[in-house]
């Protein structure tokens, strides 16, 4: 490897980089966590809607309704996602009936759910869904009801589907007793959910946002320059530079 | 001519060798990313079917473990290998009720698993459901272990196909050696997506993950410690105390 470079100072700094990064990595993963980076919820303050993405049943619509009691929601929105085939085998209920149930059982009335949109699959579809719920709704303040690791991934598709009008909308992190409290290396379900939520992400920063072109251009610039490198080797006489 | 300086001349051959290994290896590596045998290869890693290879003699029980798919399809599966092997009982293992459970949203797994079975003529008195309820798939095993003991019969677990490798391996961690004898893995497919196209599907993707990561963590970690849910006013208590610890300095919209 240390063929590559063309100095020993070059080469010495290259090493020393790599311990740098090595130990800042090592020391961000043990103490201040990957799993505690992935939370960006924040503290209930008083908005208009809950809104409760599906998934999580058993923490995310309880939370909703305990913000609902409690007086920091006015109501609560439920997106519709598409069936899974369980649900369209009617085997179990769908994802929207299911958190309805939840909040009706935890004292949300009728009156005050709506469930909006159809067949929605992913979390970029459900807030989307929200996205065009808020243009058209322009007062309108909602507290995204999620999950501490799912936080960031929602908070990055809000602002690249609201722009500035992300403001309107805060998200709100209901706890699990499986992942919160835990470090990634104590618990199987910490340490598989953190590391799927960062494949997600990486995928997401792919698909919808800038992550290919940035990819494409890294790939161009270092193929550049090992081309320019070549040339400029070939075009020198042999023995220019010998000391 | 200037003489040459054998420096430049070994960076130079040094990289013209990496440009000649590089390449191909390159060429081979894109192949074999793109090749679909390759990437059933990577999910076949996951999959043992015992019960397709083998012919099983004696009576048969056939165990849902706690965590059995709640698919149509995996019902129609256990009815149609029960069928094959002429399965003497059904044996359903209990989770650790869920919260939205205990609201009777949904149906207990339990509960749901017999009456998809007998919708496909299984009668009741084939189904046994077990008490002690399980936190996971090692606390199933336990329990697979208690109920087997000195019983001259043959035991097929049935689970999801991409968690029967970390399944068979976890039998083999927990049983005795003549307990696990008598146990095999019935590998049940999903309708979405199986080891010759999971990539097509984002399911098929986060499966093959989750498999991976249960058969490491059970090499690496062994038995996780399990946990019970909440019940709703204990949960609902808690998550408001962590919901305040966030602390107001964000201030409202």
């Amino acid at each position: 490897m240390s063929e590559i470079f063309e100095s020993h100072i070059a080469w010495r700094a290259f090493q020393v980089t790599i311990c740098g990064v090595a130990i800042i990595a090592a020391i961000w993963g043990l103490s201040v966590g990957p799993e505690k980076w992935l939370d960006v919820g924040v503290y209930p303050v008083s908005a208009d809607y809950a809104f409760v993405l599906p998934g999580e049943e058993n923490s995310r619509p309880f939370v909703a309704a305990l913000l609902f009691r409690k007086g920091v929601v006015r109501g609560v929105l439920i997106p519709k996602n598409a069936p899974t085939p369980a649900e369209r085998a009617k085997v179990l209920p769908e994802a929207a009936e299911v958190i309805r149930d939840v909040l009706l059982k935890r004292g949300v009335p009728e009156d005050a759910i709506r469930v909006i949109g159809s067949e929605t699959a992913s979390s970029w579809d459900d807030l989307a869904l929200l996205a065009q719920f808020m243009r058209t709704h322009p007062e309108v303040t909602v507290l995204v009801i999620t999950n501490s690791f799912h936080t960031r991934r929602c908070q990055w598709i809000l602002n690249r589907q609201l722009g500035p009008e992300a403001g309107r909308v805060k998200l709100v992190a209901a706890p699990v007793e499986w992942y919160d409290g835990y470090r990634w290396y104590e618990s199987r379900e910490v340490a598989t959910t953190m590391a799927s939520e960062y494949l997600k992400l990486g995928f997401y920063w792919i698909r919808y946002g800038s992550g290919l072109v940035w990819i494409s251009g890294i790939v161009v610039v270092m193929l550049l320059a090992f081309w320019l490198r070549r040339i400029e080797v070939c075009k020198r006489p042999i023995g220019e530079g010998s000391v | 001519m200037t003489k040459e300086n054998p420096e430049e001349v070994k960076v130079a051959g040094f990289r013209a060798r990496l440009v000649r290994v590089c390449v191909p290896l390159g060429v081979v590596g894109l192949v074999l990313v793109t090749s679909p045998w390759w990437l059933v290869g990577v999910a076949s890693v996951l999959v043992i079917d015992q019960v397709s290879e083998e012919p099983i003699q004696g009576p048969v029980w056939l165990v849902l473990p706690s965590a059995f798919p709640k698919l149509p399809e995996a019902y129609d599966q256990v009815a149609e290998l029960a069928g094959r092997l002429q399965a003497e009982k059904f044996i359903l293992i209990p989770r650790v009720p869920s919260r939205v459970e205990l609201l009777g949203v949904i149906p207990l797994g339990v509960d749901l698993a017999r009456e998809e079975l007998q919708k496909r003529g299984i009668s009741s008195e084939r189904i046994e459901t077990l008490r002690h309820e399980s936190t996971d798939f090692w606390d199933d095993v336990k329990i697979i272990s208690g109920l087997v003991g000195d019983q001259h019969v043959a035991v097929v677990v049935c689970v999801g196909r991409f968690e029967s490798r970390a399944a068979r391996y976890v039998l083999w961690r927990l049983l005795r050696r003549e307990v696990f004898d008598k146990v095999g893995v019935a590998a049940i497919r999903d309708p979405r997506y199986d080891e010759t196209d999971w990539w097509r599907s984002r399911r098929g993707w986060k499966s093959l993950f989750l498999g991976y990561a249960s058969l490491l963590h059970a090499i690496f970690l062994g038995d996780p410690p399990g946990w019970r849910p909440m019940d709703i006013e204990e949960y609902e208590n808690w998550a408001w105390e962590r919901l305040l610890a966030k602390g107001a300095t964000c201030g409202g919209f």
